[in-house]
């Protein structure tokens, strides 16, 4: 009794132990970046511009320049890929070509973002002249985006049970009713998640935008999307590349207000999902 | 048995050499068959026969199921329902039809019944039409108070009702109705049933049961499919009690099933 | 009571504006599929110029990656060997962990202790790339260096351990859902004869769930292959052949975010050389993703060994 006992310990233990690792190495990140950004972040911090001397830097420039980019983003990839999503579900017939669609989409979703940057700088920067401009940035991250959203606004689509729809149909509802009165309700938290899930790879991302070119220094927050491109990540990469270990403090507390970004944006979209659920039942 | 069972009026749908496939399969080959206004039919026969798949094809339903072929005419009062200038979203106003699965939408029971009407742009007295609806479905009494309560809280049998009275508030010409009571208990059935009968002046029924004896109880005309042919179609007597096929008199004394 | 028509007039409004909501949506479609299309494009066009010019195999077998010297030299073998390394080095620390991790939350922990540690990986999972990078050179890298003195500044293991880190909510998460498709009585048979817990969950939960598992394993690792931001800022960004931990050294990404920082003109080898890398990059990490989908689509729904 007592060594079988101790055997199913000898696994549950181990197990134990691992997660107990994962916790203890969350702590310290966070202890890290939480301590270390003390010492910068303050309301001036948020306003105040980038500079060569540390004490009078801040992230103004950067935070205006991240949150014109989750607008582009949002204004250019949420209504194609959800659009993309419906007509492949509702509309467009079962064929070779929509199963191809879906399946690079959902295989685009997972290649390394820093393959975005190298061909938004050709396209988007170069090609099409927009130059290392916010909105060369809004548009490569579109482009990123756009097969996550896609993916998981089908997903999210896919899991309406199809009598909903069949029942809809059978009263004679027609195919855009159908798809505003019964799915998009009974998919719109599912949709949700995935946009959300899909903004917080994009608000994150640096690697994309330090391939087109980012402003290192800006005297001035953007005011339109023709502005040079400057952002939180890649304000963090520039001062975590900075030796000295002021510009470190400065660059953990940009990333302490992106991660107060991200986590408020997801909170919020939690507490719709929660809402449209509550409104659904 | 005891309603005159001789259906002189003019049919109000006619299937005309109706073949469907589904990819490869085949569900339904060359079947014809006329449903005279105003009467109760019942299509019988094993599961897999093709009975759903005929029910589905007079509300153009198979259209939506991708790989789904339809060959042959359907009739509806004279009008090639398959024809060039059909729209299939107003055929199924026309024709009715209730699914085996139960499907409340998760709204309100008042938002259900609503959703047809509203979809097809009713701009009368919607109150008066749920009201009625429910009433013909003989659900009124029970959610007259409570029309705001989700219909996902409903029983399974006045759920099944529900979607009848759904249907009833497009006023269709016929309904169609897909194995009404597969999933009830015996009484809850025994509601349904008198319901059916209830309506039956009014509306032309087609029913779809795997349930012989349910088509015996219910219907004026009985057909039997099998292996997605029509094997018979008459009066309901005479099939139950003269069986002229081999096939349909061993179906309905239980040998094969 | 005759049938109302079923073609009648009042529908043409209603039809135009069906037609319009339609067409609407194709063209979302069509607008995305281009998009994605210009991706691969692009990729394409730039990386074929590339090896019009430059021999695939020199590509493949050149062990010096010195594009934008004077004497140019394209052999991509160090970038791959690092990018190895790193990958390798993650799942070191996040495979094992990872996994238990999952273990634990589906077969241990209580309510409260799964819900917290849901929340954690949670939030791991939300944190930017960048921002670990920035943990790994500024806390990671210094702390080691107390340990080993010897250590480079822009090392190797650093950035494994942190790439490890990054992953480990991947491997946690997905991990678990493969053993929560494992069907409870095939657990419940295992513990009903009398085996302890610890040999049901490797003797009967692990193996029927591997399947999931390895999924799990292939979609992180397809995740430290594409890690960017941590290798850039922790082991440096200088292309070499080492072996050693200690020392930095250059992957396939990180080589792509020198792009940005360096001015090579469109149209030139050195242009044409960063789309040959993502090419390769992309290709590998499609792969692995491909086949890790496969597997999940393939051991959902699977009933036991």
């Amino acid at each position: 009794m007592n060594r079988t006992a101790s055997r199913r310990d000898s696994v549950g233990a181990a197990c134990r132990a691992a997660a107990i690792a994962v916790v203890v190495g969350f702590v310290v990140l966070a202890a890290y970046l939480g301590v270390t950004a003390s010492q910068v972040v303050d309301i001036d911090f948020l306003r105040r511009t980038p500079s060569g001397v540390a004490v009078t830097a801040g992230i103004g420039p950067a935070l205006a320049g991240t949150l014109w980019l989750l607008l582009l983003t949002a204004v250019l990839a949420l209504p194609i890929g959800i659009g993309t999503a419906i007509y492949l579900e509702e509309y467009a017939p079962r064929t070779r070509l929509t199963a191809l669609i879906e399946s690079v989409a959902a295989n685009l979703a997972g290649i390394p973002s820093v393959i975005y940057g190298i061909v938004g700088l050709a396209l988007f920067v170069r090609a099409l002249g927009m130059g290392p401009t916010i909105l060369a940035g809004g548009c490569t991250l579109a482009v990123l985006a756009l097969p996550v959203v896609i993916v998981s606004s089908r997903t999210a689509i896919r899991r309406v049970p199809e009598g909903l729809r069949m029942a809809a149909y059978g009263l004679g509802a027609t195919r855009w009713q159908v798809v505003r009165n019964q799915i998009l309700p009974a998919a719109g938290p599912g949709i949700l998640a995935g946009c959300c899930a899909a903004f917080t790879r994009t608000a994150g991302a640096a690697a994309p935008l330090l391939v087109l070119g980012t402003a290192t220094f800006m005297s001035f927050a953007p005011q339109t999307p023709a502005h040079p491109l400057t952002s939180l990540p890649t304000q963090i990469f520039v001062w975590a590349t900075r030796s000295q270990e002021e510009f470190a403090a400065l660059a953990a507390g940009a990333a302490l207000v992106l991660l107060l970004l991200l986590l408020a944006m997801n909170l919020v979209a939690a507490l719709v999902v929660r809402g449209l659920k509550g409104a659904f039942r | 048995m005891s309603r005159p069972a001789a259906p002189a009026d003019a049919p109000v749908l006619t299937a005309e050499r109706l073949s469907v496939r589904f990819g490869r399969h085949i569900a339904l080959k060359d079947v014809s068959l006329s449903i005279p206004r105003g009467r109760i039919v019942s299509i019988i026969g094993p599961s897999g026969c093709g009975k759903t798949t005929l029910l589905r094809c007079f509300s153009r339903m198979n259209e939506l199921v991708s790989g789904a072929r339809t060959r042959g005419k359907v009739h509806f009062a004279g009008m090639d329902l398959y024809g060039p200038d059909i729209d299939p979203v107003e055929v199924r106003r026309r024709i009715g039809m209730v699914f085996q699965k139960t499907t409340p939408f998760p709204k309100s029971v008042f938002d259900n019944i609503a959703f047809g009407p509203r979809a097809s742009g009713f701009t009368g007295d919607l109150q008066g039409l749920v009201e009625e609806a429910l009433t013909d479905a003989g659900l009124w009494s029970e959610v007259a108070d409570e029309l705001d309560t989700p219909a996902l809280e409903l029983s399974a049998g006045q759920k099944q009702r529900l979607c009848i009275a759904r249907t009833l508030a497009l006023k269709p010409d016929v309904l169609l109705l897909d194995e009404p009571t597969s999933a009830l208990d015996p009484e809850a059935t025994a509601r349904i049933e008198s319901i059916i009968r209830a309506l039956s002046p009014r509306y032309t029924i087609v029913i779809a049961t795997y349930n012989r004896w349910q088509a015996a109880r219910l219907s004026d005309m009985t057909a039997f499919l099998d292996r997605g042919e029509l094997l018979e179609y008459g009066l309901t007597e005479t099939l139950f009690t003269n069986p002229r096929e081999a096939r349909t008199e061993s179906y309905l004394t239980g040998r094969t099933q | 009571m005759m049938p109302r028509s079923v073609s009648g007039a009042g529908t043409a409004s209603r039809a135009m504006g069906e037609r319009l909501v339609a067409h609407g949506l194709l063209a979302c479609t069509v607008v995305a599929v281009v998009a994605l299309a210009a991706v691969l494009a692009v990729l394409v066009r730039e990386a074929g110029l590339f090896f019009a010019d430059v021999s695939p195999w020199r590509f493949l077998t050149e062990i010096t990656w010195a594009p934008a010297a004077a004497e140019p030299r394209f052999g991509v073998l160090p970038l791959l060997v690092g990018t190895a390394q790193v990958a390798a080095g993650a799942a070191v620390f996040a495979l094992p962990v990872g996994l238990m991790t999952a273990v634990y939350l589906h077969q241990y922990a209580g309510g409260r202790t799964a819900r917290l540690l849901n929340g954690v990986t949670a939030l791991m999972a939300g944190v930017p790339t960048v921002v670990y990078g920035l943990f790994a050179l500024h806390f990671v890298t210094p702390t080691l260096r107390v340990l080993w003195p010897g250590i480079e500044a822009f090392n190797a293991l650093s950035a494994c351990m942190v790439v490890g880190l990054m992953i480990l909510p991947t491997v946690t998460v997905l991990s678990r859902e493969a053993l929560e498709s494992v069907p409870a009585p095939l657990l419940d048979a295992g513990l009903a004869l009398g085996a302890p817990k610890g040999r049901v969950v490797t003797r009967v939960l692990l193996p029927a769930a591997s399947g999931g598992v390895l999924a799990a394993v292939l979609i992180a690792m397809a995740r430290a292959v594409g890690e960017t931001m941590i290798v850039t800022l922790a082991a440096g960004n200088e292309s070499r052949l080492t072996w050693s931990p200690f020392e930095g050294l250059q992957t396939l990404t990180a080589f792509l975010t020198q792009l940005g920082m360096g001015d090579a003109a469109t149209g030139t080898r050195e242009f044409q050389a960063f789309f040959a890398v993502g090419a390769v990059l992309f290709v590998g990490t499609y792969g692995i993703h491909m086949a890790g989908r496969m597997l999940v689509s393939r051991s959902v729904g699977r009933t036991g060994p």
